[in-house]
């Protein structure tokens, strides 16, 4: 029977599970403490003012909202069920309360009232379920990603790939953040690969962020709340990844008021609902996507099968479900239940070769917080999530590749404020990834050659950071994050961090510098990013990955004009690359992979012009990205694939009437790097009459520069039974062909002369695109 | 409008914008033209080697062999030279240019190449000799062909390369593919090698012991080919023997067999 109660930690040798034991002994003692601290304060405090902040139009709870007691500049924020909490001793008061999305409200209080007050308030716009991009703090988040504080009606506007709003192709076009190619969806930020990203739903993470590809999004933006991105300037409550953190909310459902949504578009249909299970108590919503590409594909080739040059169109499918529920329990403790899943299915068979492959994320998260008072908040996150790939690759025999993930990660967050100008975050945390890779060579009756690999690793430890303010301009924050990384052995990795912040009335300035680790690789074999791409954890044969970072921004805004600058430079150890030749069916990671250095510097702007009519943003990035592997290209200094020196996005948006805008972006990029061969032999005795590439060097060529103009217009429309939103756009207006693969093919021309021409394979030149919602209320 | 209607001309729209394919104008990356060679001296069967130059990404595609080149092959004993002669296997339609009659000995140690071109760049490379093969038993089972030897007890000669030709209604089609058989204990091994097509007539085997720089040689070039084409293999560079050029140079023993399938 014990065996079976530690079942989940079987494989780990008995100092981890040693760790894991002192793990819960230090968990329990900041439980205790927290607890035992807010008990104390909230008795000090005395009896505050309790509210509720709900949207005037759909009684959603409002979250992030300022709250100042307008005499005294004592203040609070609003959880994300738009409660707040703030001592008052005197009356009357007017409370102020201001959000990026709302109009300002200011609320009188002529007495004191136990019972919990509602306000209203009034959003700016009418699109109300867009995305909005809240930070932790929005004087430090102006300083350091200025760019990123849009409100909810610019951000839907901006992302509309497809008619869908979509995060990660939003993200895209921000100073600082590479794609790898026009298409995919990674985020390549600040010279790093995608696999540097920490991409997190609801606190757990999601390890494969793409639908088709990366032309469909991956998250549904009707249950998104928000979007928390940072490129520098870690909390130090962040960690495990070198790169980024991006960090999605879903959205809280209504408590009161019941409502259905339908959309239809060319990638996908859906589904929404949201509503009261007990009013006031539990909130339900529940979200469903569906495309029907595989119907895309039947019909083309329906049509064009006759043809000489006729291509099939791979099949295609995918759903995914978003279930979240927020519970109010007793003594303002909320429990929030969020559950996700998605499957995709692509198979593909253009010749003799045949590709089949399913991919899905599971995701279960529980978070249980609390705001015991204006000082104090307090949030335990926990939960699993689950990522599964199944490849069967049949040029002439058969290779099969599993690839699952199974994370169960934990983390207790507490932010304390001592005084007005010291504040202290602090928390534990703890991951445990068990990872199933298998690989099997086959023939139809026989396996030829199988390999399994089964690591098991424990993520675990603590951190702390302080805030102190000095003046009202400038402030100084340090934090560390104390990481011990148990595989057959535990090592100690600190993670310092510290930032300075100087904040003017029109200027503001931010220094920091970041240390990072990251404890598994992501092999990526073609350079950009696909659902095959494996997860690797560091063990003894394979270090786990380090960056250092500097970075300084610089912001300034006059009227309606904004502009921002910064410089960065980063520094990588212990990067992963796979060998020449290497082979991923030979899987034994250690030795296909080979680890070396890199660095990044770069240069990023941004400016904005808004007015009533019209919003303007110009984004540009400079950055040079480098590798040195001892084993690739004689230990010579070579770019990595989504080294992307330059890159300019252009976005305006423009109200033509209340109910119509136009948003039109446009992008040019250079090139991304890929390897081609130099030249090319006929070896006879082979078991090919093909000509074989001879490649030189890793890296070696960089494909042409991509640019891109998208047009959309959203109408939208008021009725008595609820709202409606059409969507209607072309997709690369002038029908730029950017390349997605290079290849080679031999032509002979007039006079039997044979000559290589190189070809490009472009995924979506001039497509339009609609997109109907209906909003019932 | 209806909604259906609406959307089936947004479909309608989309497909037909489709456009997969193109030439692209791009400067392709510049590379020399390389001396490439390979020689298979198999056991009691004639030297014979094929010297050819690669070709690069510009200019016209051909198939470029080089002339009047000096070639020797010197064993322990004596210097072969090879005369510039086009000879032509017919087993299986392979050409060489450079020949000479004599027979590989199946008792030397091992053989230096030396080669002098017209434009006086030299190539060399050296080979160990093998072991002798022989097919002990073989059969065809669902579409698979097993064949059985025996590895031999000294290191780096268990390596082998199996090429079979069919004659399904008189079409000749030719799979070859290397087996690292290194870590195998001495004794009878089995070989599996999936056969292209369930509509064989007759097939005929050739078993190759080879040694290990012939394997990586072959398995570097099936990578390569692979990298043009499939997204799960890395470029890398071909894994030869021979100084200042491209290719092969290496000694393996022959064991041949003729399968007739009801």
């Amino acid at each position: 029977m014990k065996k079976t109660r530690y079942s989940i930690f079987r494989v780990i040798p008995k100092q981890v599970f040693l760790y894991i034991r002192s793990m819960r002994c230090l968990f329990k003692f900041i439980l205790l403490f927290c607890i035992f601290s807010l008990c104390s304060l909230n008795g000090i405090m005395g009896n505050p003012i309790k509210g509720k902040l709900l949207d005037s139009d759909t009684r959603r709870p409002v979250g992030n909202a300022l709250i100042i007691l307008k005499t005294t500049n004592t203040h609070t924020i609003s959880d994300s069920s738009g409660i707040f909490s703030l001592n008052i001793n005197t009356f009357p008061a007017i409370l102020e309360i201001s959000h990026v999305s709302y109009e300002f409200a200011e609320y009188p209080l002529n007495q004191y009232t136990s019972n919990e007050i509602t306000i209203l308030l009034i959003p700016k716009t009418e699109q109300l379920e867009s995305l909005v991009f809240v930070h932790k703090n929005k004087k430090e988040e102006e300083l350091a990603l200025k760019k990123i504080n849009w409100g909810k009606a610019k951000i839907s506007k901006l992302t509309s790939g497809f008619g869908e709003p979509d995060i990660i192709r939003s993200l895209q076009v921000l100073p600082g953040i590479q794609k790898s190619s026009e298409i995919n969806a990674s985020l390549n930020v600040r010279g790093s690969g995608h696999g540097n990203n920490r991409i997190s739903l609801d606190g757990l993470p999601i390890y494969n962020s793409y639908h088709l590809l990366g032309i469909a999004p991956m998250f549904n933006a009707e249950v998104i709340n928000k979007v928390d991105l940072y490129k520098s300037g870690f909390p130090a409550s962040k960690g495990g990844y070198l790169a980024s953190y991006l960090d999605i909310e879903s959205r809280a459902p209504s408590m009161e008021d019941k409502k259905l949504i339908f959309g239809i578009g060319n990638l996908s249909s859906k589904i929404l609902f949201e509503g009261p299970v007990v009013k006031d108590k539990i909130g339900i919503l529940f979200s469903a996507r569906y495309a029907f590409f595989d119907m895309i594909s039947n019909i083309y080739e329906e049509l064009h099968q006759d043809r000489e040059d006729f291509i099939s169109l791979p099949d295609y499918q995918f759903y995914d479900i978003n279930l979240v529920s927020d519970i109010s329990l007793p003594k303002y403790f909320k429990l929030r239940v969020s559950f996700f899943h998605n499957t995709d299915n692509f198979a593909y068979a253009p010749s003799a070769l045949k590709l089949e492959s399913k991919w899905a994320n599971d995701l279960l998260s529980l978070s249980l917080s609390r705001s015991i008072n204006k000082n104090t908040f307090i949030r335990f996150t926990s939960g699993l999530s689950f990522y599964s790939f199944n490849g069967k690759y049949n040029p002439s025999w058969i290779i099969k590749r599993t690839n699952n993930i199974t994370s169960f990660e934990n983390q207790l967050f507490l932010s304390y404020k001592p005084s007005g100008n010291w504040s202290i975050e602090t928390g534990t945390f703890l991951q445990h990834n068990n990872y199933y890779l298998n690989n099997k060579e086959m023939y139809p009756s026989s396996i030829i050659r199988e390999a399994t690999f089964t690591p098991v690793s424990l993520l675990w430890g603590f951190y702390a950071e302080s805030n102190f303010r000095f003046t009202k301009q400038l402030s100084f924050i340090a934090g560390n994050r104390f990481n011990f990384y148990s595989f057959d052995q535990t090592i100690f990795c600190p993670s310092p961090r510290i930032q300075f912040n100087y904040s003017g009335n029109s200027v503001g300035i931010n220094m920091s510098y970041d240390e990072t680790w990251q404890f598994n690789h992501l092999i990526a074999p073609l350079g950009f990013n696909i659902p095959a791409d494996l997860w690797i954890p560091a063990d003894k044969n394979i270090p786990p990955q380090k960056a250092r970072q500097i970075a300084l921004h610089f912001n300034h805004h006059h009227s309606n004009f904004k502009t921002g600058a910064g410089i960065f430079y980063k520094q990588f150890k212990n990067l992963s690359e796979l060998k020449n030749g290497a082979e991923l069916v030979e899987l034994e990671p250690a030795e296909e992979l080979t680890f070396g250095t890199g660095f990044a510097y770069g240069f990023e702007t941004s400016g904005t012009y808004k007015n009533k009519l019209l919003e303007i943003e110009l984004n540009y990035t400079y950055s040079n990205s480098k590798r040195k592997f001892s084993e690739i290209n004689n230990g010579q200094v070579f770019s990595p694939s989504y080294d992307i020196p330059h890159k300019f996005d252009a976005v305006f948006s423009i109200d033509i009437t209340k109910n119509i805008t136009t948003n039109i972006t446009w992008f040019w990029a250079s090139g991304s790097i890929t390897t081609m061969p130099t030249g090319f032999i006929f070896i006879p005795h082979s078991a090919n009459s093909n000509p074989y590439p001879l490649y030189s060097e890793r890296n070696n060529f960089r494909m042409p520069a991509t640019h891109r103009l998208d047009i959309a217009t959203v109408f939208s429309k008021n009725h008595s039974w609820g709202n409606s939103q059409l969507a209607i756009g072309i997709y690369n207006a002038y029908n730029q062909t950017n390349p997605y693969f290079l290849f080679f093919i031999l032509r002979t021309d007039e006079h039997d002369e044979v000559s290589v021409i190189p070809q490009q394979l472009g995924i979506f030149p001039c497509t339009p695109f609609i997109n109907f919602k209906v909003e019932l209320k | 409008m209806n909604l259906r209607c609406f959307t089936y001309i947004i479909l309608l729209l989309t497909l037909f914008a489709c456009e997969l394919e193109r030439d692209l104008d791009i400067p392709l990356p510049t590379g020399e033209k390389y001396y490439t060679l390979e020689a298979y001296l198999v056991h009691n069967e004639p030297y014979q080697t094929l010297l050819f130059r690669s070709n690069t990404m510009q200019g016209p595609v051909v198939f470029d062999l080089v002339w009047n080149a000096s070639v020797k092959i010197i064993n322990n004993t004596d210097t072969i030279r090879l005369s510039n002669i086009i000879q032509t296997d017919n087993t299986n339609n392979y050409i060489y240019n450079y020949y000479n009659d004599k027979l590989v000995d199946r008792n030397t140690a091992g053989y230096e190449l030396s080669i002098i071109t017209k434009t006086s760049d030299t190539l060399s490379a050296f080979s160990l000799s093998v072991p002798e093969v022989e097919i002990d038993s073989f059969r065809v089972m669902n579409n698979l062909l097993s064949v059985f030897t025996n590895n031999t007890n000294l290191p780096g000669s268990n390596y082998y390369m199996i090429r079979y030709y069919t004659y399904p209604l008189g079409e000749n089609v030719h799979q070859q593919k290397v087996f690292d058989y290194s870590e195998k204990p001495e004794g009878l091994v089995q070989i599996d090698f999936p056969l292209s097509s369930d509509s064989i007539d007759s097939l005929y085997v050739n078993l190759y012991r080879i040694n290990q720089t012939a394997f990586n040689y072959h398995i570097s070039i099936e990578k390569a080919y692979a990298a043009n084409h499939d997204p799960f293999t890395i470029p890398g560079p071909i894994q030869g023997n021979i100084k200042n050029g491209f290719g092969i140079f290496t000694c393996c023993s022959l064991d041949t067999c003729m399968i007739y399938l009801p």
